[in-house]
């Protein structure tokens, strides 16, 4: 058993669980909670079975900050300092000529007033180090020493701890993916932190085929790229897949020439996993061949709100002229009946245990379970919130495809709600 | 778009089209890539495809006379250089410029700067 200490970040903590468990289930990581994980404390004391475990779960997880090996937990320094005495093969493990270190220090619950220099001192002069060189820019052992605080005013943490740093977990991919240097980037592309986790929550892993049907400038696959898998996306707005017509970007005016959903693989060096998008309607299943089959879906659809949700409809009255190019109607695609068809087409199109992630936005006063989408051949496995505004927030639904569906199956939703989700935000907006 | 994106995608969505596959592929442009060959990844999207559309693909680009004209028994048993045929074909060749045509109903969806468009509306005959 290797006791961890694994600090979340504190953001997104209602994806904290989901996110943890998800990559724990892909890499089949056996794990024990001494403390049963949730979304108020953000740091968790876990049971690994080996730092092997530790480091697939650091390779993937975008809200594990630190994963810390444990050598002390005590109620306060004097007391660490004791347990030292006690056992000082704690420290004397470290303190090799051969090995270099440094201490880092880290405090939760409270940051104003802390200073760290002064605490890794004050620890050092009662536990000093004899042999080992000091490193900072790239020590053998990061020693971690953490102070928890139970109110953001207490003078004394409630606990302290110390030990290894094992790593780090995969924060800097919201920074290498952040929007403002992308390539191409729409009204509604997602924020690169929840993308990865998305695709963390629909278990892609290397090598899988992964489709995203309302695929606009990339945003989600392109985590799911970046983890290895091979990705295909659907669009049905013409400009938006080839890049044209105006900006998202303020004062910009029209794309540019260089702006493509392929420029932005080449830009983060995933352009081998790029598939290609097509311009469809993803309401027709029928783009699809038999033998398609997707190990993950990821998706954001339209709303109605800054990106129009559309399918294709039949002209009613069509004057085709030689020269000129007609392209089918597009209507306003019913909100609900939309998601249905989603999970429609993910329980037809994923391979068994295959995982669908996406958001669904919902109106926060009369939410209930009854309002999300329902597969018998789906089983949905997480729903984390974000808040979006006071009166509506969006979803994370990750379901897995439990089997092929049999005849006429298809998608509920028990108590409709969504499909007023559009007028309900802008009922309160006050006319000009 | 790369060819093996071709095998997955079928016209069965335009009315009195009951197949609707493989689709005929004219390729008019394309680049080939020299994307890393790996041999699971590679096995697992041939489980995936249906060979019959694989060969019109190959066909397509002139390569038809390197895979065999039957479907391998097994994937896994074939040797890397043999796989690495296939390799190439699914990943490494990307379509620029061509047409998809429905083999039912010849209707064309064009594909231009590698994407195809499957909405146009003389699909709905």
């Amino acid at each position: 058993m290797l006791p961890v200490l694994v600090i979340f970040s504190q953001s997104h903590v209602d994806f904290r669980i989901a996110e943890f468990e998800a990559i724990c289930s892909m890499f089949s990581i056996k794990v024990d909670l001494s403390e049963k994980l949730n979304t108020t404390d953000h740091m968790f004391i876990v049971n690994f079975e080996s730092h092997l475990e530790v480091r697939k779960l650091l390779s993937r997880s975008i809200l594990v900050k630190y994963a810390i090996e444990l050598s002390i937990e005590a109620e306060s320094y004097d007391i660490m300092y004791e347990q030292i005495d006690n056992k000082p093969e704690i420290i004397e493990k470290f303190d090799k000529l051969e090995e270099s270190f440094a201490i880092r220090f880290f405090a939760i619950g409270r940051k104003k007033k802390l200073d760290s220099i002064e605490r890794i001192k004050a620890f050092l002069d009662v536990v000093p180090f004899n042999k080992a060189p000091i490193c900072l820019k790239s020590p053998k052992n990061e020693l971690f020493l953490v102070e928890e605080y139970e109110n953001p005013s207490d003078e004394a943490p409630k606990k302290v701890y110390f030990g290894k740093l094992i790593g780090e977990g995969r924060a800097e991919l919201k920074t290498k993916y952040n929007l403002r240097d992308r390539c191409y980037i729409g009204n509604t592309t997602m924020d690169p932190e929840l993308s990865f986790i998305q695709s963390n929550l629909a278990m892609i892993s290397p090598g899988d085929i992964v489709l995203d049907p309302f695929v606009g400038t990339g945003g989600l696959i392109l985590p799911a790229a970046e983890f290895g898998a091979f990705v295909i996306g659907t669009e049905i707005n013409y400009q938006t897949a080839r890049a044209q017509g105006r900006s998202s970007r303020q004062g910009v005016g029209q794309r540019g020439e260089s702006e493509s959903i392929k420029a932005n693989f080449e830009q983060y060096k995933s352009e081998s996993q790029f598939l290609g998008v097509l311009i469809a309607d993803s309401s027709k299943h029928g783009i699809w061949s038999c033998n398609a089959k997707f190990d993950a879906i990821v998706a954001d659809p339209p709303y109605g709100v800054r990106e129009k949700a559309r399918k294709t409809v039949k002209n009613k009255k069509v004057d085709t002229t030689e020269e000129y190019v007609q392209y089918q109607q597009k209507e306003e695609y019913d909100l609900e009946a939309a998601f249905c068809d989603l999970l429609n087409l993910s329980a037809r199109l994923l391979v068994i245990n295959g995982r669908i992630s996406f958001w669904y936005p919902v109106i926060l006063e009369n939410y209930c379970a009854e309002n999300l989408p329902n597969h018998p051949a789906m089983d949905l496995i997480s729903n984390c919130e974000q808040p979006l505004t006071r009166k509506t927030s969006r979803r994370l639904l990750s379901y897995r495809k439990i089997r092929d569906p049999v005849n006429d199956e298809a998608c509920e939703i028990q108590k409709t709600g969504v499909s007023h989700y559009r007028s309900v935000l802008f009922s309160s907006a006050k006319p000009n | 778009m790369k060819l093996f994106v071709h095998n997955f995608m079928s016209s069965r969505f335009l009315k009195n089209v009951t197949v609707g596959y493989p689709l005929n592929l004219v390729v008019k442009q394309f680049v080939e890539k020299d994307i890393e060959f790996d041999r699971d990844n590679t096995i697992v999207m041939l489980d995936r495809i249906q060979y019959e559309a694989l060969i019109v693909a190959a066909a397509a680009v002139n390569q038809s006379d390197r895979i065999p004209r039957e479907k391998p028994e097994k994937w896994d048993e074939l040797t890397d250089e043999q796989l690495r045929v296939f390799h190439h074909l699914l990943m490494n060749i990307d379509v620029i410029d061509g047409e998809l045509i429905c083999p039912e109903t010849k209707t064309v969806f064009p594909i231009r700067d590698g994407i195809p468009n499957m909405l146009k509306v003389d699909a709905e005959k």
